[in-house]
C-alpha cells in the first residue's frame, strides 16, 4: 500500500471527488491536498525525504503556480525525486497537445482525465 | 781756302741760297734784305727794308713772335716755332726762322734772321695732327667698344666705352689676347673669325665675352685689318654691346613661342586668316581634321578648301570680316564629317576661327531630346536632379501626380519633400543610403502629395555617372502604387487581425472547453461515487453540495460564454451612445454600495463632470463594475480597502484610473497572463479568471487601451485610455 499521495488541485470539489475515491479504495495511508500549488512544492523542496509522498496528483490549469511550472521547478532537482516521488497528471483537459508535454517529464508517470475511477487506480499501482 | 772765304763768297751765297736772311734792328725793322726774300715771298728789299717786320706776321703768331723778339734782347739765338707770313701774293706761309743777336757786331748792330718756308711741312704736320686727332676722336670716344688687336690678335689699346662695360681697367686689357674675354661657347667662332679678317678681310660677326664681373654680355663685332706697306700690322675691333637687344630679341621670341604653345595646346580647333583669306595659323588641333591646312601657310584658304564655299561657315567668315563682328554657329561640316560649333572673331588682320568637334555630344542631346520626348509624355512622374539630388526638371505627369509646379519642385530635395507623417523612417534612411553608394535601385515609398493626401509610389532611381565615375544625375521614375498597396496594407492588417482573432480563438476555445470541462468532470466524479455512499452520511451530504456547487459553475461558464460571444460578434462601431462617466461612476458605485460599505471602504471619486464618452454603455459599465469588484474581491485582510476611482480628460484621449491597495500581484509572474481567459492570481479567492479578460476585450472594443501595474501587498493599479473622439 501507498504510505502517502498529494493532491494538488485548485478546485475543491475536484480534490474532494479524488480524497474520497483514494479513501474508499483504500490507495493511500495518507492523503495530503494542496489548493496551493506553491505550498506543496516547498514541502517537497525542504521538507525531509521520508515525508515525500509516493505519488502527486497534479492539476494543470491553476492560478499562480500551474501544473507546468510546479513540474518546472521540481525537474530542476528530478535526481532527487526519481523513483521515489511519481507524479501522475489528473486533469479536467482534453487537449491532447497537453499530453504530449506532460509525457517530456521525466517525473511524469502518467496522464490521467478527471473524474478519477476505479481502474486508473489499479493502472497506477502497476506503474509504481 | 782763305781766298776763297770773301765777302763776296759770302754775299753770292747769301744771294742764291734758299733761306731768307735779314737783320732788323732792336725795334723790329728791317735793316737787311737778302735777296731769297724775293724769290720766295715775293717782296723786293725796297719794298722791305725800312718797314716794321712784325706786319707780315699772322695775328694769331704774334704773341709768340714778339715773345722771342722780346727774349732776344737777353740772349744770342733762339729758334722760333714757326709762324705765318704774309707773301706778296695774299696768301701765308709757315716760316721757320733762327734769330741770333748780332747787336755786339758793330758791322752789323741788330738781330741776324734766317728764315725758311717750312709751309709744306708745317701744312702736313698739320694735317697729320688733324688726322690723328679724328682717329683718337674716333677711337676713344666711340660710343661702341673699339679695340686695336695686333696681328696675333692680342690687345693694344682699348676705348672708354670698352673699360665701361668690361670693367677692366685698359692697363689690365692690354697685351691680353682676346680670347681670353670670350665666353667659351663662342671661343671658336670668335678665333675662326680673326683667322678670316686676317686671311681675306673685313668680317662682322655676333659673340658673348665675360665682363670683369663675369655678366655675359652680347655684342655684335666688326674686324676691320689695318695694312701697313703690304702687310697687316693691327686688326681693329668695334664691337656694339647688343645685350639688351639680344635679350628683347628673346623675349619676344619666347613670347612668339608661349603663344604658339598656347595656341597649340588649346584642345579646341584653331585657326587664322588674313585679309586676303591666305592662312597664317592653325594649331595643331586643326591638323587633326581632313582640311587643307598642313603646309598651306599663306595659301587661299577657299581655294584649298573649295568644297566649304558652299557653307554657311563660308558665309559667316564673309560677314564677320565684313561687319567686323563675331559670329557662331552649330553646322555639319561634310568635308570632315563632323559636327562642329564654330566661332568667328574678326581681329586688325583677319580673322580667327575656333571649332570643336560636337558630333558625340550633338548626338547625345539627340539622345536626351528624344528622351526627354518620352519623359514627358508618359504617365509615370519622371524627375531628374542634379548631382546632389535637388530637383532640375520634372515631367507633367510627376506634376500631376505630385500637385506641385515646377517652381515648387526646383532644387528641392525630393525626399524630402513628399515624405510625411507616416512615411518609414527606415525607408527613407536606406534611400538616402543607396544614393549616396549611386547604384540603381528601385523602392516603394509612402509619399504626401502637396495637398496632404498619401500616395504610395515606386521609384526607380537611375544614377547619370560622368567619365570619372562621379554622379552627374539622377533619374527617378515615379509609379503610382497607391492601389496596389492600399489594398496590400489592408491585407497585411486584416491578415494580422486574424492572427490575432485565431490565436485569441484557439486560446478561447482551450479555455472555454477547459473552464466547462472542469465543472463537467466534478459532475461526473460526483455522480459515480453518490451510489457508494450511505445516504445521510457525511461525505454524501458533502457530494450532494458540491454536486449542486459544480452545476453552478457549469451555469457561470455557460453565462460568461455568451457574454465573451456578444462582444466578439457585436460591430465595434454600432450601438455607440454618448455616456456621462459621472453619472455611470455613481451608478456602479451605488450597485456595490452594500458591500463597501460592509467592508468600511474607503472610496475616493475624482471625475470630472461633463466628461462623455461616446460608446457602448453596457461595456463601459461593465468595465468599471468589474475593475471596482476586484478591487473589493482582491482587498487585503490587513487593511482597510482604499479604492481610488479617477477619470479625466487630456490630449490623449479620455483616461481612467482605478487603484486600490489590496492584495497585488507579483508583475514579473503574471503580466503575460492577467489579461487571458479563465486566467486567475489568486489561491482561497472565488474567481473565475473573466473579469479582466472582458476588460480587456471590452475596451479594445471600444478603440481604448489598458494597462496595469501592481506590487504585491500594496495594490494595484489599471489605466484606461480612450483615443479622442470627434464630436
Amino acid at each position: 500500500m501507498i504510505e502517502r499521495a498529494y493532491i494538488v488541485d485548485d478546485d475543491e470539489i475536484s480534490i474532494f471527488v479524488t480524497s474520497v475515491l483514494l479513501e474508499t479504495e483504500g490507495f493511500a495511508r495518507q492523503i495530503e491536498s494542496f489548493l496551493c500549488a506553491e505550498e506543496a512544492l516547498q514541502k517537497l523542496l525542504h521538507g525531509a525525504e521520508e515525508n515525500w509522498p509516493q505519488l502527486i496528483f497534479l492539476d494543470l490549469n491553476m492560478p499562480i503556480l500551474n501544473g507546468w511550472t510546479f513540474l518546472d521547478a521540481l525537474t530542476v532537482q528530478q535526481a532527487r525525486f526519481r523513483g521515489k516521488c511519481h507524479i501522475f497528471i489528473l486533469t479536467s483537459s482534453v487537449d491532447p497537445l497537453e499530453k504530449e508535454r506532460a509525457a517530456q517529464y521525466a517525473l511524469v508517470k502518467g496522464f490521467l482525465r478527471k473524474p478519477l475511477d476505479q481502474s486508473e487506480l489499479t493502472w497506477i499501482r502497476d506503474q509504481i | 781756302m782763305n781766298s776763297v772765304l770773301t765777302p763776296e763768297f759770302y754775299s753770292s751765297i747769301i744771294q742764291h741760297s734758299h733761306d731768307m736772311i735779314t737783320i732788323i734792328t732792336p725795334d723790329g725793322v728791317y735793316k737787311y734784305v737778302s735777296n731769297s726774300v724775293m724769290k720766295q715771298m715775293g717782296y723786293s728789299e725796297h719794298e722791305l727794308i725800312g718797314q716794321v717786320a712784325l706786319n707780315h706776321i699772322h695775328t694769331d703768331d704774334l704773341p709768340h713772335v714778339l715773345a722771342v723778339l722780346e727774349a732776344i734782347n737777353h740772349t744770342r739765338q733762339i729758334k722760333a716755332k714757326p709762324f705765318r707770313y704774309l707773301h706778296k701774293n695774299g696768301t701765308w706761309r709757315w716760316l721757320s726762322c733762327v734769330i741770333t743777336n748780332m747787336l755786339d757786331n758793330p758791322t752789323i748792330d741788330g738781330f741776324v734772321t734766317n728764315s725758311r718756308d717750312v709751309t709744306e711741312e708745317e701744312e702736313a704736320i698739320r694735317l697729320l695732327e688733324k688726322k690723328e686727332a679724328y682717329y683718337r676722336a674716333l677711337f676713344f670716344n666711340h660710343p661702341d667698344l673699339v679695340f686695336t688687336l695686333n696681328e696675333q690678335g692680342m690687345i693694344q689699346e682699348s676705348n672708354l666705352r670698352a673699360s665701361e662695360l668690361f670693367g677692366y681697367h685698359p692697363t689690365e686689357t692690354m697685351g691680353k689676347h682676346f680670347a681670353y674675354f670670350v665666353a667659351p661657347t663662342h671661343l671658336d667662332e670668335a678665333l675662326k673669325a680673326f683667322r678670316k679678317v686676317i686671311a681675306s678681310g673685313a668680317y662682322t660677326f655676333e659673340t658673348k665675352i665675360h665682363s670683369k664681373e663675369q655678366h655675359l654680355l652680347d655684342l655684335s663685332v666688326t674686324l676691320v685689318p689695318v695694312w701697313l706697306n703690304n702687310r697687316i700690322t693691327a686688326v681693329h675691333c668695334i664691337a656694339k654691346d647688343i645685350t639688351q637687344a639680344k635679350l628683347s630679341e628673346k623675349l619676344l621670341h619666347d613670347q612668339a613661342d608661349q603663344l604658339n604653345n598656347m595656341l597649340s595646346s588649346i584642345t579646341e580647333s584653331f585657326f587664322a586668316l588674313n585679309r586676303q583669306w591666305q592662312l597664317t595659323y592653325a594649331n595643331a588641333q586643326v591638323t587633326k581634321y581632313d582640311l587643307a591646312v598642313k603646309n598651306q601657310m599663306y595659301k587661299n584658304f577657299w581655294q584649298e578648301n573649295p568644297e566649304l564655299v558652299n557653307s554657311v561657315f563660308y558665309q559667316k567668315c564673309m560677314e564677320v570680316m565684313a561687319t567686323g563682328k563675331p559670329a557662331e554657329n552649330e553646322e555639319y561640316i561634310p568635308t570632315i564629317n563632323a559636327v562642329t560649333h564654330y566661332r568667328i572673331y574678326p581681329f586688325d588682320d583677319g580673322i580667327a576661327v575656333c571649332f570643336t568637334d560636337i558630333t558625340a555630344k550633338k548626338a547625345a542631346q539627340d539622345e536626351l531630346n528624344k528622351l526627354s520626348l518620352v519623359a514627358s509624355k508618359t504617365t509615370n512622374g519622371v524627375i531628374i536632379t542634379d548631382n546632389k539630388g535637388l530637383i532640375e526638371w520634372a515631367n507633367n505627369s510627376f506634376m500631376n501626380l505630385m500637385g506641385y509646379s515646377l517652381q515648387e519642385l526646383l532644387e528641392q530635395d525630393p525626399i524630402n519633400l513628399l515624405q510625411g507623417p507616416d512615411t518609414n523612417q527606415e525607408v527613407i534612411e536606406n534611400v538616402r543610403r543607396m544614393f549616396q553608394l549611386a547604384v540603381p535601385f528601385s523602392e516603394e515609398v509612402l509619399t504626401y502629395k502637396k495637398n496632404g493626401d498619401k500616395l504610395w509610389i515606386a521609384a526607380d532611381v537611375t544614377p547619370i555617372l560622368e567619365e570619372n565615375g562621379k554622379v552627374e544625375k539622377y533619374i527617378i521614375i515615379y509609379t503610382d502604387i497607391s492601389d496596389r498597396k492600399f489594398a496590400e496594407t489592408q491585407l497585411l492588417q486584416m491578415n494580422e487581425n486574424l492572427v490575432k482573432q485565431n490565436r485569441d480563438l484557439q486560446q478561447f476555445t482551450y479555455m472555454v472547453s477547459h473552464n466547462l470541462r472542469a465543472p463537467v468532470a466534478n459532475i461526473v466524479g460526483l455522480t459515480r461515487m453518490l451510489p457508494q455512499l450511505e445516504p445521510g452520511s457525511v461525505p454524501y451530504t458533502k457530494a450532494i453540495a458540491n454536486l449542486d456547487k459544480s452545476v453552478q459553475r457549469l451555469d457561470a461558464v455557460i453565462c460568461d460564454l455568451s457574454d465573451i460571444l456578444s462582444i466578439r460578434t457585436q460591430d465595434s462601431t454600432e450601438l455607440l451612445e454618448p455616456v456621462e462617466m459621472y453619472t455611470l461612476c455613481n451608478e456602479v458605485l451605488q450597485s456595490l454600495q452594500e458591500t463597501t460599505t460592509a467592508l468600511q471602504a474607503t472610496i475616493d471619486v475624482q471625475v470630472e463632470k461633463g466628461i462623455v464618452l461616446k460608446a457602448k454603455r453596457a461595456y463601459l459599465y461593465s468595465i468599471v463594475h468589474n475593475l471596482v469588484s476586484n478591487a473589493i474581491k482582491y482587498r487585503s485582510e490587513d487593511r482597510a480597502l482604499h479604492l481610488q476611482l479617477h477619470i479625466g480628460k487630456n490630449q490623449q484621449g479620455i483616461w481612467m484610473h482605478v487603484a486600490d491597495n489590496g492584495l497585488g500581484m507579483d508583475m514579473e509572474v503574471v503580466r503575460p497572463q492577467i489579461f487571458k481567459l479563465y486566467n486567475r492570481f489568486h489561491v482561497h479567492k472565488e474567481g473565475r479568471g473573466i473579469g479582466l479578460y472582458l476588460v480587456k476585450s471590452q475596451v479594445e472594443a471600444m478603440g481604448g487601451t489598458v494597462d496595469v501595474e501592481s506590487e504585491k501587498n500594496k495594490g494595484t493599479t489599471f489605466r484606461i485610455n480612450f483615443k479622442p473622439q470627434r464630436a
